[in-house]
C-alpha cells in the first residue's frame, strides 16, 4: 500500500482552497430562515456573489416568475420569488459551483457530483413533503450538500483512490469504512469539518457527518437524516451521476421503517425524482 | 467483427424512460449510468435494425406520483421496444435481447430492492413474451454504461473504476 496519509486539518485547509467555496451560503440560510429578515438584508447579501444576483433577476423575470411589470431591482425580484424559492435557488447556484470543480475520483465523469447531489436534492425535497416531519427546503439543501466531503477528498487525495478501491474489492464493505481504514477519516469527517469551518448550522453538519450512518445523528436532526439516507438511496437507483462507490453506501432499512418510510413510498416517488432532477440538471447544468 | 472505431459513429442517447431505435447498421445506441433500472437491447441479426429501452420500474400499473411514461417500465416499454423495432423491418421470430443493469445496494434486503425486483419483472416478462434473452449481465453494487452497436449488435458495457467489454 502506497497510500499517504494527510492529516484531517490539513486537508480541509487545502479543501477550502478550490474555487467557489460556498461561505456566502450559511450567511444567506441564517437569514432566509430568521423569522424578522427583510428583503434588503437578503438583497445586501447576494449582491456579493455577482453570479447569484444576476440569476435572482433572471428567475423573477422568466415566463413562470413574472407579472405584469418587469423586475429592476433587487428587492423587487427577492419579494416576487419569496424566501422559499430564495433559498432553493441560493443553494442550487453557489453549491452547483463548488460541486462542479473537477476533481479525480470515485470514477466519476465531468458533472457527476452534481448531478447526483441534484437528485439527492430532489428526492429529499419530495420526500420531506410526504413526511410532513423535516422542513423541505432544508431537506433539499442537505441532498445537494451531503457529499461535499467526497469533493474534498477527490481533491486533495486522489492518488489514495486506487488503494482504497482494492481495499474495498477485498473487504467487500461499504467504501465509506475503506476510506476510514486507509486514510484514519471517510468523507463524512471531511464534511463535516468543512462544514464547520464555514459555520454551516448544526442540521446540515449532521447529515454530511452522518447521511450514512442516520442512528448516530442526535435526536433533533435524525429524521432530516434519514431523510437524505433515503434520497441518496432513490438517487443510487436512478444511477444518474453514481461514481463506483454509490452502492457501497450503507442502507439502514429499519430506521427508515421507523419514520414510515416505505419501499411503496419510495418507489411511488422514483418517477417524480426523475421529472424534478432532469428539469433541474436542464436549466441549471453549469457549462 | 469489433466494430469501427476510429471514425465516432452516430449516437443515440437512451435517457431513464425512454427508448430509441435505429435502422443504421453504423449506428450506436448509448445510455449513460443505470442504476437499479434495466437497460434492454432488442436486435435482428439478418436486418440489422435494433433498439433500447432504459425502464425505470417493473410495473406501470403501480401507483407512481407522476402519470406513467410507457417506457419508464418493463411491462409496456418492452412490448413497445419490440414494436418499434419490428417497424423498422425486424423479423420478431430472430430477435436477440440483452438485459442490463439492476444495481442493488450491498446491504439491501427484501425492504427496498427495486433493482432485483426488477430483474425478477425482466424474467417474468422474458418467459410470458417468449423472448431470447442471450445476456444477463444485472444485479451487484454498480452502475453500467452501454453503448449498443448495430453494425453486429455487440454492447460494449462501462462499469465505474474497472475495464470496458463487450457482450
Amino acid at each position: 500500500m502506497s497510500t499517504t496519509v494527510i492529516p484531517l486539518p490539513q486537508l480541509v485547509e487545502k479543501a477550502r482552497n478550490l474555487p467557489c467555496a460556498p461561505w456566502l451560503l450559511p450567511k444567506l440560510l441564517e437569514q432566509l430562515n430568521a423569522q424578522d429578515t427583510t428583503a434588503d438584508q437578503i438583497e445586501a447579501l447576494i449582491k456579493l456573489d455577482s453570479g447569484l444576483a444576476t440569476e435572482t433577476l433572471r428567475l423573477a423575470n422568466s415566463a413562470y416568475f413574472s407579472g405584469a411589470i418587469p423586475c429592476a431591482s433587487f428587492t423587487d425580484a427577492i419579494v416576487r420569488l419569496g424566501f422559499r424559492e430564495m433559498y432553493r435557488l441560493a443553494t442550487t447556484k453557489i453549491a452547483s459551483r463548488w460541486l462542479t470543480n473537477p476533481a479525480q475520483g470515485y470514477g466519476w465523469e465531468p458533472g457527476d457530483l452534481y448531478r447526483h447531489s441534484l437528485t439527492v436534492a430532489v428526492g429529499a425535497d419530495l420526500l420531506a413533503k410526504k413526511l410532513g416531519s423535516v422542513t423541505p427546503e432544508i431537506a433539499y439543501t442537505a441532498g445537494l450538500l451531503h457529499d461535499v466531503g467526497k469533493l474534498a477528498l477527490a481533491y486533495v487525495c486522489s492518488a489514495s483512490f486506487e488503494d482504497i478501491r482494492r481495499f474495498q474489492a477485498e473487504k467487500r464493505c461499504p467504501w465509506r469504512e475503506a476510506e476510514s481504514a486507509l486514510l484514519g477519516y471517510d468523507h463524512t469527517d471531511v464534511a463535516g469539518a468543512l462544514l464547520r469551518t464555514w459555520s454551516f448550522p448544526p442540521n446540515l453538519i449532521e447529515v454530511v457527518s452522518f447521511y450514512p450512518r442516520p442512528r448516530l445523528a442526535t435526536a433533533e436532526h435524525r429524521a432530516l437524516v434519514t431523510c437524505v439516507h433515503a434520497a441518496k438511496h432513490l438517487a443510487l437507483c436512478l444511477g444518474t451521476g453514481v461514481g463506483e462507490d454509490g452502492f457501497t453506501t450503507e442502507l439502514d432499512e429499519a430506521i427508515m421503517a421507523e419514520l414510515g418510510i416505505t419501499p411503496e413510498l419510495l418507489e411511488s416517488l422514483l418517477p417524480a425524482v426523475l421529472e424534478g432532477s432532469r428539469k433541474l440538471l436542464q436549466s441549471e447544468m453549469p457549462g | 467483427m469489433p466494430p469501427n472505431l476510429e471514425s465516432p459513429p452516430p449516437e443515440l442517447i437512451v435517457g431513464i424512460g425512454e427508448l430509441k431505435e435505429s435502422k443504421n447498421p453504423q449506428g450506436v445506441i448509448v445510455t449513460y449510468a443505470l442504476g437499479s433500472c434495466l437497460g434492454v437491447t432488442c436486435y435482428d441479426p439478418v436486418s440489422r435494425v435494433g433498439g433500447m429501452l432504459h425502464a425505470m420500474l417493473g410495473d406501470s400499473k403501480a401507483g407512481h406520483q407522476t402519470a406513467p411514461v410507457r417506457a419508464a417500465f418493463l411491462d409496456t416499454g418492452v412490448p413497445d421496444l419490440i414494436q418499434r423495432v419490428i417497424d423498422l423491418g425486424g423479423n420478431p421470430r430472430v430477435f436477440e435481447f440483452k438485459v442490463f443493469g439492476g444495481a442493488q445496494s450491498v446491504q439491501a434486503t427484501d425492504y427496498f430492492n427495486i433493482g432485483s425486483r426488477n430483474i425478477k419483472s425482466m424474467e417474468d416478462l422474458g418467459a410470458q413474451l417468449q423472448l431470447q434473452i442471450k445476456v444477463w449481465d444485472v444485479g451487484g453494487p454498480q452502475n453500467r454504461t452501454l453503448r449498443f452497436y448495430l453494425q453486429d449488435g455487440r454492447v460494449k458495457l462501462r462499469k465505474p473504476g474497472q475495464p470496458e467489454t463487450f457482450l
